[in-house]
């Protein structure tokens, strides 16, 4: 694995938690009677910008690395599943997160303190971040597996 | 200091923190709670120590994944899919849960003490002792096993304190 492989796959590693992290900061803040709004709007916005960069690097490293070099290795090991099921699992949840963290920054940026401060709306957001934390954490835990699995 | 030294100070301060934390905070808030209310102050030290427990879970999970990271790329891969590891990933997603369990008031106070207390030591002791044996469902049962055991005696530390919640 060249230093740039590498280095893509460190950095889509490295974005997703710290995205997840942001989105499941955004989910505490929400569960709050009085959310802090300031904080709300930086971990959202943080969390969409992360899980995107994750994707873009995470992209990368699938297409020019993990289909011609770590696959194989996978399906001829003692976990091929680790791919058929966690790698697909994961490459086809993943695809949501991004568009689920999007619709929490546009609500927030867009909706009023006193708005978010709404029951009505701040525990519909709260689902939609526990939607997409649990998603996010499930995709990471999938990583792991597929990561076990090659050797 | 090279990477992995300083993954394995972070993951030491980080479980270091929350298990404090984690202590400091029942005994603080035992003590707060004995009159029936928390009052200013107390309420300001009790913030001061969930702010604690905060930083040591972010440091707990940003090394974890360092290490995950470390092994991936040195071709270590073993350790990903053990027993020891997948405990302590579990742990650590029902720490994450409980608080959003504790702020929507679904889980009663002596039982997330009850489940933070125990994950925390359980992290550490997991962490530190290298060559656990045991499954992963036998590592799950005595942790739970253990969350029951430390309930029933922080239910009866409440009784004998009087603790009003």
């Amino acid at each position: 694995m060249s230093t740039f492989t590498e280095l893509t796959l460190v950095l889509h590693i490295v974005f997703g938690l710290m995205g997840v992290m942001a989105i499941y900061s955004a989910l505490v803040v929400l569960m709050k009677d009085r959310p802090a709004v300031g904080f709300l709007r930086f971990m959202s916005v943080s969390g969409l910008l992360l899980v995107l960069l994750s994707w873009i690097t995470g992209a990368y490293y699938y297409t020019t690395y993990y289909g011609s070099a770590v696959k194989p290795i996978i399906n001829a090991g003692k976990f091929p599943w680790a791919h058929a099921l966690m790698m697909e699992a994961k490459e086809h949840t993943f695809l949501l997160l991004p568009f689920l963290a999007a619709v929490l920054v546009f609500v927030v940026l867009l909706g009023s303190t006193s708005l978010l401060s709404d029951p009505r709306v701040r525990r519909p957001l709260a689902a939609l971040a526990g939607v997409a934390f649990t998603l996010g954490t499930i995709i990471a835990l999938s990583g792991v597996v597929v990561s076990g699995a090659v050797r | 200091m090279d990477w992995a030294l300083a993954i394995k100070f972070a993951h030491i301060i980080g479980t270091a923190l929350g298990v404090g934390g984690a202590t400091l905070g029942e005994v603080f808030y035992l003590k707060a709670a004995r009159d029936g209310k928390v009052d200013p102050h107390e309420n300001d030290a009790l913030r001061t120590i969930f702010y604690v427990l905060r930083v040591g879970m972010a440091l707990l999970i940003i090394s974890g994944f360092g290490y995950f990271i470390m092994l991936r790329l040195e071709g270590h891969t073993t350790p990903l899919l053990g027993a020891r590891m997948w405990a302590k990933l579990t742990i650590v997603l029902i720490l994450l849960f409980g608080v959003v369990a504790w702020h929507t008031r679904k889980v009663p106070m002596w039982l997330g003490s009850a489940i933070s207390l125990t994950s925390w030591y359980a992290a550490l002791i997991i962490g530190a002792w290298r060559g656990i044996p045991g499954t992963y469902v036998s590592l799950m049962l005595w942790y739970a096993g253990a969350i029951v055991m430390v309930g029933i005696v922080l239910l009866i530390i409440r009784w004998a304190l009087k603790v009003k919640e």
